[in-house]
């Protein structure tokens, strides 16, 4: 199974694209780990949509998720001129959000939590982010 | 996403409704902001409509619970479907917030605290 899915980059469009997503995994994996799936490729898109083009409706981000022999690759990718920066986001430890107040780091968290593998990439103006877990 | 909000007695009530992400989380934020000023300290959150968090949601409340604590205040989850538990659990969040299954008991809990204090 492979399919693509493309949307201006609006914050607004998040639904619209963990419904294509569900709507493509549905039959095809447990329920409860599509719904996880759907989630990590939903903090990716928002990082991409967000931080990669400050929310900018002339701009495009693009989905693609892929199942083949039991592993699931989804490739999210945007023409974004900002270098995504992920260092602010990389907290491990949630109490230490807790008692900074602060609101950021958990989306990679959870992206970590539920894929396997997580690559970013900027290839020909591209921002690149490749999502990875096998479904055994 | 919708909040509805109610003012019981002693708490106030969030009934949040639909999908909590990051279009929506702005309104969540402006919600808890409102509710700290006003001087609420105690919080029901109604989670029983809803569908969906991601980590803009959880990350408005994760910045508050430190603020409620210092008040001597608290909030309590309730009615969570088991898609949004399992996302408080992948975060460990089950471990620093309360949650109960109904409004009932989140409002017992809530009065226990009024008794210790």
């Amino acid at each position: 199974m492979r399919a693509t899915h493309k949307c201006k980059c609006t914050k607004e469009n998040l639904e619209q694209i963990r419904h294509f997503v569900s709507d493509h995994l549905e039959g095809q994996i447990d329920s409860i780990i599509g719904e996880q799936i759907v989630l990590a490729i939903d903090e990716a898109c928002a990082n991409a949509i967000i931080h990669g083009n400050k929310s900018d409706p002339d701009k495009e981000i693009q989905v693609i998720i892929s199942i083949e022999n039991k592993q699931l690759e989804v490739e999210i990718s945007d023409i974004g001129n900002n270098e995504i920066s992920y260092t602010e986001a990389d907290a491990t430890d949630i109490q230490q959000l807790v008692a900074e107040r602060r609101k950021g780091g958990l989306g990679l968290m959870l992206m970590h939590t539920i894929m396997d593998q997580i690559i970013f990439s900027n290839e020909d103006g591209r921002n690149i982010c490749r999502l990875s877990k096998s479904l055994n | 996403m919708k909040i509805e909000r109610t003012q019981l007695d002693n708490a106030l009530k969030l009934g949040i409704i639909g999908d909590l992400d990051a279009s929506s989380a702005i309104d969540l934020d402006q919600e808890m902001r409102t509710a700290l000023d006003e001087g609420q300290v105690k919080l029901m959150i109604d989670c029983q409509q809803l569908d969906y968090i991601s980590s803009a949601g959880l990350g408005v409340f994760v910045s508050y619970l430190q603020d409620f604590k210092e008040k001597s205040g608290a909030f309590v989850f309730y009615g969570m479907k088991d898609s949004v538990m399992n996302v408080f659990q992948i975060l460990g969040l089950d471990q620093l917030t309360s949650i109960v299954p109904s409004e009932a008991e989140a409002k017992e809990l809530l009065n226990e605290g009024d008794s210790q204090m």
